[in-house]
């Protein structure tokens, strides 16, 4: 009977084992950023005011879509993560609960890092389609050109609340794997919270949206994450596989 | 040593009782069959033993832990069925490579000797090969791990009979090699008998008996002549089985407390027949109505 083998070793394995069979992953992220860019060509916003001399026409350009999209990606990979195939090939081998979800957060955490850099580079490819498909005067230049520590900051923010929303899309995985309702109570929940005290969902979007403080902003979003994972942790702690 | 016991486990899916009471330990190093009906609870036992199940009631260790959410005895165990999902991604070249890191004891030789002898494609998935194929390739698995404790759940579905002997062949050659506790549920106890060094008999949820093969098959006694000669003979005999033919013969298995065989033959119209295990066990484990041709005597 072998006796080295702690947690951590276990989940280190499951881990690359994880990111060997996920790899194709990167190529869903690269399709979706794509058709992003593609949507994004149009700009998200334009406005145009005309009189009788003049005639102006502003468009918006940004890389929004792209990282929505990305965090919709990020939120179903979650969801996979925790859906009965997966949790059947984790008991297939060596496994516990917890290995199982180290494992699921590391690989969400590698996605993470994939996802907020690949869309804020996204954005430069955006950019450089409007460089050369507009004349330069007709570019206002605000922000246009990137300076090092914004696209650090981007890359950082994005990282972040793609965290969140992982965190959120597991513990949605794990309720679902509970008692299937919740595919509905979930969103119901959050529509019910916001008919019933409107004021509690737009505070806590304040909450995570309107920080100011990007140290504030990391800590709030790294402990809430954190807690939500150790919730679906806990939630699933007692759960029975392979029925 | 005894590396799995159950105290009093019971385990229930809603109403129904799926095992019930079950009070049984496995020692190292044997190999021991788990036999029992449909629905006996054998599948049910296996994976409480995994530790993928809860009991409901009663108590179960295998490695002196508790099985459930344990990495220790996780990391001890193999359970082999025809459950097993590997990921879309991986070939089956590259499951065996990846499922080695897993554990210490996978003897990679042996793994690819299987694969090759039963001539797999490398570059094929798991989830695109026949059902008997994906046995085989599971039971290829299991083989390699050399687990301290390997459970294979009717690992033979779908394998054809070359198959199959192939396969109970290499799983004794390689206990023999490496003994390790090794535990076979199978519904086909005709092929398995062989290789078996303990049966454990379900019978709705409940140990039916747990002995090892040769006791087992010194267990029973067949006797077939005419009908009255049988039933006198039989006085106060327990008896498991009794079948009738034409002409007033009567075919009756007995339990062996301690007869022998000369007894018997004094009788020049009885007729002592050996029991197979197989019958045995479905004598043991049947229902007390008669068996099918009550239906039809109706």
């Amino acid at each position: 009977m072998s006796l080295n083998n702690n947690l951590l070793s276990i989940a280190s394995r499951q881990y690359v084992y994880k990111l060997k069979a996920n790899s194709s992953g990167v190529y869903s992220l690269i399709f979706i950023q794509v058709l992003a860019l593609l949507f994004s060509l149009s700009g998200i916003q334009s406005m145009s005011s005309v009189s009788e001399t003049l005639r102006v026409n502003v468009k918006y350009f940004s890389a929004d879509i792209i990282i929505s999209f990305t965090f919709i990606w990020i939120f179903f990979m979650s969801l996979r993560l925790t859906s009965i195939n997966s949790k059947t090939m984790d008991f297939t081998l060596v496994t516990n609960r917890l290995s199982s979800h180290l494992s699921n957060i590391g690989l969400l955490l590698t996605t993470i890092i994939f996802g907020s850099i690949s869309s804020s580079l996204m954005g430069f490819v955006l950019k450089i389609i409007m460089y050369f498909a507009f004349d330069r005067s007709q570019i206002g230049v605000n922000g246009f050109y990137p300076v090092f520590s914004d696209i650090l900051l981007g890359i950082i923010t994005t990282g972040l609340y793609m965290t969140l929303i992982a965190s959120m899309g597991y513990l949605l995985g794990i309720l679902i794997q509970i008692h299937v309702l919740f595919v509905v109570l979930y969103p119901a929940a959050l529509f019910g919270l916001e008919k019933v005290n409107p004021q509690m969902l737009k505070l806590s979007f304040d909450f995570f949206a309107s920080e100011t403080s990007p140290l504030l902003f990391a800590i709030r979003i790294i402990l809430s994450s954190l807690i939500v994972f150790s919730l679906s942790c806990l939630l699933s702690n007692r759960m029975e596989v392979r029925k | 040593m005894t590396v799995i016991q159950g105290e009093n486990l019971t385990k229930s899916y809603g109403k129904t009782l799926a095992l019930d009471n079950l009070t049984f330990q496995i020692e190292e190093n044997k190999l021991t069959g788990l036999i029992g009906r449909n629905g006996a609870g054998k599948t049910t036992l296996l994976k409480l033993i995994a530790g993928y199940l809860k009991p409901s009631r009663g108590e179960i260790n295998v490695f002196s832990h508790n099985p459930f959410d344990s990495l220790q005895v996780s990391a001890n165990i193999i359970f082999i069925d025809n459950h097993m999902a590997f990921p879309t991604a991986f070939s089956l070249d590259d499951i065996l490579t990846e499922v080695a890191h897993y554990y210490q004891n996978w003897n990679a030789k042996l793994a690819h000797g299987l694969f090759d002898y039963f001539s797999f494609n490398p570059k094929q998935r798991h989830g695109s090969l026949s059902k008997g194929n994906q046995s085989t390739f599971n039971m290829i698995i299991g083989l390699a791990a050399r687990c301290p404790l390997t459970i294979f759940d009717e690992p033979t579905s779908g394998m054809d009979s070359a198959v199959r002997k192939d396969f109970y062949r290499a799983l004794l050659k390689d206990y023999l090699e490496y003994p390790r506790t090794i535990i076979l549920s199978s519904h086909l106890l005709s092929e398995v008998e062989d290789i078996l060094e303990d049966i454990l008999l379900l019978r709705d949820g409940t140990k039916c008996l747990h002995q090892s093969v040769l006791e087992l098959k010194e267990y029973a006694l067949g006797l077939k002549g005419p009908k009255q000669t049988v039933l006198e003979r039989l006085k106060g005999q327990e008896i498991l089985h009794t079948e009738e033919f034409a002409q007033g013969s009567l075919y009756a298995v007995i339990k062996n407390q301690g007869l022998t065989s000369q007894q018997f033959l004094k009788h020049e119209d009885l007729e002592l027949l050996p029991v197979s295990l197989e019958d045995l066990c479905i004598y043991l484990t049947g229902n007390a109505k008669g068996g099918i041709d009550h239906v039809f005597k109706q």
